[in-house]
């Protein structure tokens, strides 16, 4: 592809390498491991919209924003946007253009490792993403990657404070988050994450779950309305034996928006329970990629996505339950529901099962349509108009899932969201 | 003098477990032909699995003692056949089968029992006859006929069907765990007229309970008090009202 | 105890397969290979129109661009194309006018397969168009047909009396351009079925055709094409059975089907080729591109199929739903034993207003096979007002075998709904210990459990099949209830 050869020159202009790799201040083994991140890249095909796995995404206005837009933003200004309200039982981190910040002290079960002081640390947690080698979005990431962000607690630690996430870019930037969350024995931790872009920048976000021997994680996630933005989302999970792991995404749609989970349901009884909502409007997009894989006896998981498609935007799910042969007495079960709100909104979805041993349970179920005439016409009976009635209807939709979350402090900041959203 | 009934059932010195945990630890019962036993006892205590011992469920396994079923000793035989020897299980939840049709299924039944009696199937009408009037009998709609094996059947129905397929099955010895469970008062009278329609000099019953009401219709021969994995005691009907009145606890606190 | 179970549930699996024997008849075979001189001898003995020869040609020229397609779940060894015999003809010098012309050891084959054909016309008035490797051997009927006027004739016949049909019809549902298989048929096939229904016809009845290989590395090629036109309705059974062989056979066959306005064609398969041993040698390999256009306002094209046989089988018989209110449906069982491999499933393109499709698949994999479901169904912009229905359940037999699920669903307009559901279960012990203790042995409530699962498909196949899927499935249907 002719595309494809003058965006990698591109990258392999001098311009391109002396900024990512040839900074002053980074050790060698970091210079070195950025380099193998660029020959990873330019030894990949880059993506494109002929791949399926891109479907209605601008991946091509991504792959030709990257060398437009600003490698590394360390050095401007760090943007808070909102006003953190001082919460004692919440702990904020913001994560403004490569650089992780807290406004307060960092307790004992959150680091922010740097690639200048914590060398042991961080290139330990690097080595692990050895799998993603051949994958873009995750190759970019360890790119531009800066700092990196670890939460890990210690045996029998139950942390009650919730952990708040902010992540926030600049004009033109391309920007690497990249978490790892480690909860230990018998613990427990909360995590809300909120993605904020702006204009024209592309986020690679990378993150790890590893929830060991009866530990519980919920983590919690909102990606906001991005026009002119690309989100690019890359997600690890894996459980041991008696973990439970509930993990919530909202994503509002950007130019791309699109999160791939991979989870190994490693050990006997562990459990995951993963609910998604996608509501783009105007011609944005939101695609959803889930994978379990059930490599362990006695395991649950359930998946449940709904996506609310207004204007031209498009929804794109794709969702995989793999059984291994030697694994018994498991239990799937997938769901994805779609309301379509104009003739010019598209769906596209795939929920695939892959099955290798019988003694299991699984179901999938996928259904695609519009605000239902028959509930629609029953408000209006009750004096209700159209338009109240309407919305009255999608908010029921999505409330079946939202209405799952317990915490009501995400609670409210999540109807925030609906709202802020609701109104363009 | 010799008037001894014959055993239909003969337990000796049951010990059973299942998934490692041993629940019959010495089980003795001995059931003759025309009797009615009944089983009760507190959750727990081995009701459940005695039935689907006998019944020759592979999940238990016999550990010590024998079964022995009109003669036969029941251990090398497979379930299907213990079924065409006589041998009649009402489930305590009954089993869903989705879209294969009760007529379908009790056919297929018929058929293998007269089979192994070598009778040939039994004709159609014959069949179809018997059945519409077993299941007026016992209040069920025509209509289940079609619909599959307790599919979408509420509770009442579910334990109706089992009687049902006990009356046109014509067992020597029936098993009925916990059959009035769930049961309102009008379930259970029609179930109670089922199973008393069929008892006679040669066909025994075995009533797995907890309530008195039931035993109030069918008026058991001799009731057992199952504790622990063991027959504790065995007395006549009037057993049944003093555990109504006194609970479990008076004879499982006695050592 | 579960070793004793799945002992038992082995037995029951372990049928012999009952139809493998051979004819021995003397075939008039080509030499193997492929390749521009193959495909004029082929046009050439069946007296061919020119504007065939070019299509074929055309089609060769195309396929040889192409590459043989891979699968991801399949497990193929590659098929050698140069060393298969594209045409077998069994002796006969110009067709048999009556049964009573017909080589009788082709009409003892025919009994052996239970296609008893007298007795069959004689009391059922069915139809029949026997193909015996490549060339028809016998047509019966043609005139009671004649007069409603049916046209109802082996695809070389049609070529001959209504080459203005073929030329308007042939490749406008499955074009060469489609894929490699379909290029391959159109270059080479040999024969098929052709059936017409003129306007306003009922097809008096039930139309069927019986497939047989024979001849070792023979492929089998045939090109099946029926055309409803406005306002008619035609019901067609396809059923299949070979013999024991060790090499692969291929079986790259192409139906297309038109329904014009009004018209509704039901296109039903009861699929039993061989599928090989137990080590998975030999078998049929079974790649079948087949497609119905509901071309007209009103029309509907359903295809029912049940598939027990092939060592590998890909077919997704698919519906364009053109016209508006038209409507498609798919039912099939598909099961899978020993090392079989299925790849199967249906497409439903709904192009027009209104239109409607139902699916409805069950997948039963035994021992060590894999049975895999692929489907799409996609709604375009324009198809405002559709309806989508899906169920696809799969059953497992025992911890070895594999059960697979690919849908993909796209949805581009506000007015339409769509409604999948697939669930994975297995024979419980529950249900096996249910049936046991009402005294019916394990093999017998396997396949009551089983039939039990396929009944909403079973129930969907023309009475004439009825006995020949109860065969397959080895299952008592109940036919004694109304």
């Amino acid at each position: 592809m002719a595309d494809q050869e003058k965006i990698k020159n591109q990258f392999s202009s001098e311009n391109i390498a002396s900024i990512i790799s040839g900074k002053s201040d980074y050790p060698d083994w970091f210079d070195k491991f950025k380099r193998l991140s660029l020959q990873n890249l330019l030894d990949q095909n880059l993506p494109s919209i002929k791949d399926s796995e891109w479907e209605s995404t601008k991946i091509n206005s991504l792959t030709k924003k990257l060398f437009n837009n600003d490698f590394d933003a360390s050095d401007s200004v760090n943007i808070l946007a909102e006003d953190i309200e001082k919460d004692t039982n919440k702990i904020t981190i913001s994560f403004s253009n490569g650089i992780y910040t807290c406004s307060e002290e960092l307790p004992s079960y959150i680091k922010i490792l740097s690639h200048a002081k914590d060398k042991d640390q961080f290139r330990d947690l690097l080595d692990m993403n050895k799998e993603h080698a051949s994958s873009f979005s995750p190759t970019l990431n360890s790119l531009i990657l800066s700092d990196l962000l670890l939460i890990e607690t210690s045996n029998n630690q139950k942390v009650d404070t919730l952990i708040h996430i902010i992540n926030h870019t600049s004009n033109e930037a391309n920007l690497a988050p990249r978490i790892e969350i480690r909860a230990a024995t018998n613990s427990s931790v909360k995590i809300f994450e909120e993605v904020k872009t702006s204009n024209n920048s592309i986020m690679n976000h990378v993150l790890r779950l590893n929830c060991q021997k009866n530990a519980n994680i919920e983590f919690y996630k909102v990606i906001d309305r991005q026009e002119n933005s690309h989100y690019l989302g890359t997600q690890d999970i894996e459980a041991s034996e008696d973990a439970r792991i509930k993990f919530f995404l909202w994503d509002f749609g950007g130019d791309t928006s699109k999160t791939v989970t991979d989870t190994r349901l490693l050990g006997k009884k562990s459990e995951i329970n993963y609910s998604a909502l996608f509501t783009p409007n105007k011609d944005l997009h939101s695609g959803n990629q889930i994978k379990i894989n059930h490599e362990a006896s006695d395991t649950k998981s359930k998946i449940k996505v709904r996506g609310v498609l207004h204007d031209h935007s498009s929804g794109v799910f794709y969702g995989k339950i793999k059984v291994k042969e030697s694994v018994t007495k498991t239990s799937a079960f997938m769901e994805n529901k779609n309301l379509l709100l104009s003739d010019d909104a598209s769906i596209s979805s795939k929920p695939i099962l892959e099955i290798y041993n019988d003694d299991t349970e699984c179901s999938h179920s996928a259904t695609s349509g519009s605000i239902d005439k028959e509930k629609l016409f029953y408000l209006k009976t009750r004096g209700i108009d159209e338009v109240e009635a309407k919305s009255f209807l999608i908010n029921s939709f999505i409330e079946e899932i939202s209405g799952e979350i317990t915490n009501k402090k995400i609670q409210d900041i999540f109807k925030k969201y609906l709202l802020e959203n609701g109104k363009s | 003098m010799n008037n001894k009934k014959e055993n239909v059932l003969e337990i000796n010195d049951l010990s059973v477990s299942t998934s490692g945990s041993k629940i019959l630890k010495g089980l003795n019962l001995s059931i003759r032909k025309g009797e009615t036993h009944a089983i009760m006892g507190p959750n727990g205590s081995g009701k459940s699995t005695l039935a689907k011992t006998i019944a020759g469920h592979t999940d238990y396994e016999i550990n010590n003692g024998t079964i022995k079923f009109l003669g036969n000793d029941l251990v090398s035989i497979p379930i299907e056949e213990r079924s065409n020897l006589g041998l009649f299980l009402g489930f305590q939840y009954p089993i869903e089968i989705p879209g294969l049709s009760n007529t379908a299924f009790l056919k297929a039944a018929i058929n293998a029992q007269r089979k192994y009696n070598d009778l040939k199937d039994i004709p159609a009408n014959e069949f179809l006859l018997e059945l519409k009037s077993k299941a007026d009998q016992l209040g069920l709609d025509q209509s289940f006929l079609s619909r599959g094996v307790n599919e979408g059947f509420s509770g009442g129905e579910k334990k109706r069907n089992e009687i049902l397929q006990m009356l046109m099955l014509n067992p020597k010895l029936s098993i009925l765990d916990e059959t009035d469970s769930g049961l309102d008062i009008d379930s259970m009278k029609i179930v109670a007229d089922g199973v008393n329609s069929t008892r006679n000099e040669e066909t025994s019953t075995i009533v797995i309970t907890h309530y008195e009401r039931l035993l109030n219709y069918l008026e058991p021969d001799y009731v057992h008090v199952i504790n622990d994995g063991r027959i504790i005691k065995t007395g006549d009907s009037t057993l049944a009202n003093e555990l109504e009145e006194k609970g479990y606890e008076w004879l499982t606190k006695k050592k | 105890m579960e070793k004793q179970k799945n002992k038992e549930i082995n037995e029951f699996l372990q049928k012999g397969y009952e139809y493998g024997f051979e004819t021995d008849i003397e075939s008039e075979t080509l030499p193997p290979g492929i390749n521009e001189d193959v495909i004029k001898i082929i046009s050439a003995k069946k007296e061919e129109p020119e504007f065939l020869l070019n299509w074929r040609l055309k089609a060769f020229a195309h396929w040889k661009t192409l590459k043989s397609p891979e699968w991801s779940q399949l497990n193929i060894d590659p098929i050698d194309y140069q060393s298969i015999s594209y045409f077998s003809k069994p002796k006969q010098d110009d067709g048999p006018k009556s049964l009573d012309e017909v080589d009788p050891k082709l009409l003892e084959t025919y009994e052996k397969l239970g296609i008893p054909l007298h007795e069959r016309a004689k009391l059922a008035g069915v139809a029949v168009d026997a193909v015996f490797d490549s060339v028809s051997v016998v047509t019966t009927f043609k005139d009671k047909l004649a007069e409603a006027g049916v046209i109802f004739c082996s695809f070389s016949e049609a070529v001959q009396d209504h080459p203005e049909l073929i030329k308007k019809y042939l490749g406008k549902v499955v074009p060469y351009r489609d894929n490699y298989f379909a290029a391959l048929n159109a270059a080479v096939f040999s024969d098929g079925t052709f059936v017409y229904i003129p306007k306003g016809v009922r097809c008096p009845m039930e139309l069927s055709t019986y497939f047989r290989i024979n001849e070792a590395k023979t492929g089998q090629f045939e090109r099946t094409l029926i055309v409803a036109d406005e306002d008619s309705y035609v019901s067609y059974l396809v059923g299949c059975t070979a013999p024991m062989r060790d090499e692969n056979q291929l079986h790259a066959a192409v139906v297309e089907l038109i329904a014009l306005n009004d018209a509704e064609i039901k296109y039903s398969t009861v699929q039993n080729w061989y599928p090989g041993d137990e080590k998975g040698k030999g078998g049929i390999y079974n790649f079948v591109t087949k497609r119905g256009d509901c071309r007209g306002e009103n029309s509907k094209i359903s295809w029912t199929q049940i598939e027990t046989g092939s060592a590998i089988t890909w077919k997704y018989p698919s519906c364009i739903l053109r016209g508006d209110n038209s409507s498609g449906e798919f039912h099939s069982i598909a099961l899978t034993n020993n090392l079989q491999q299925a790849d199967t499933g249906t497409k439903m393109i709904h192009l027009g207003k209104n239109t409607k499709s139902k699916i409805i698949s069950k997948g039963i994999s035994a021992k060590s096979s894999q049975n895999t479901y692929r489907g799409l169904v996609s709604m375009s912009k324009g198809a405002s007002q559709s309806r989508n229905y899906t169920q696809c359940d799969s059953l497992l037999i025992g911890n070895k075998s594999g059960a697979h699920t690919f849908p993909s669903i796209n949805v581009n307009n506000t007015s339409s709904t769509l409604e999948h559901e697939a669930t994975t279960s297995k024979i419980s012990d529950d249900q096996l210990f249910y049936c046991q203790q009402r005294g019916i042995d394990e093999e017998d409530a396997i396949g009551l459990i089983v039939s039990g699962f396929c009944k909403e498909v079973l129930n969907e196949l023309p009475m004439e099949f009825a006995v020949e899927a109860r065969a397959l499935l080895q299952v008592n249907l109940e036919g004694a209830i109304g």
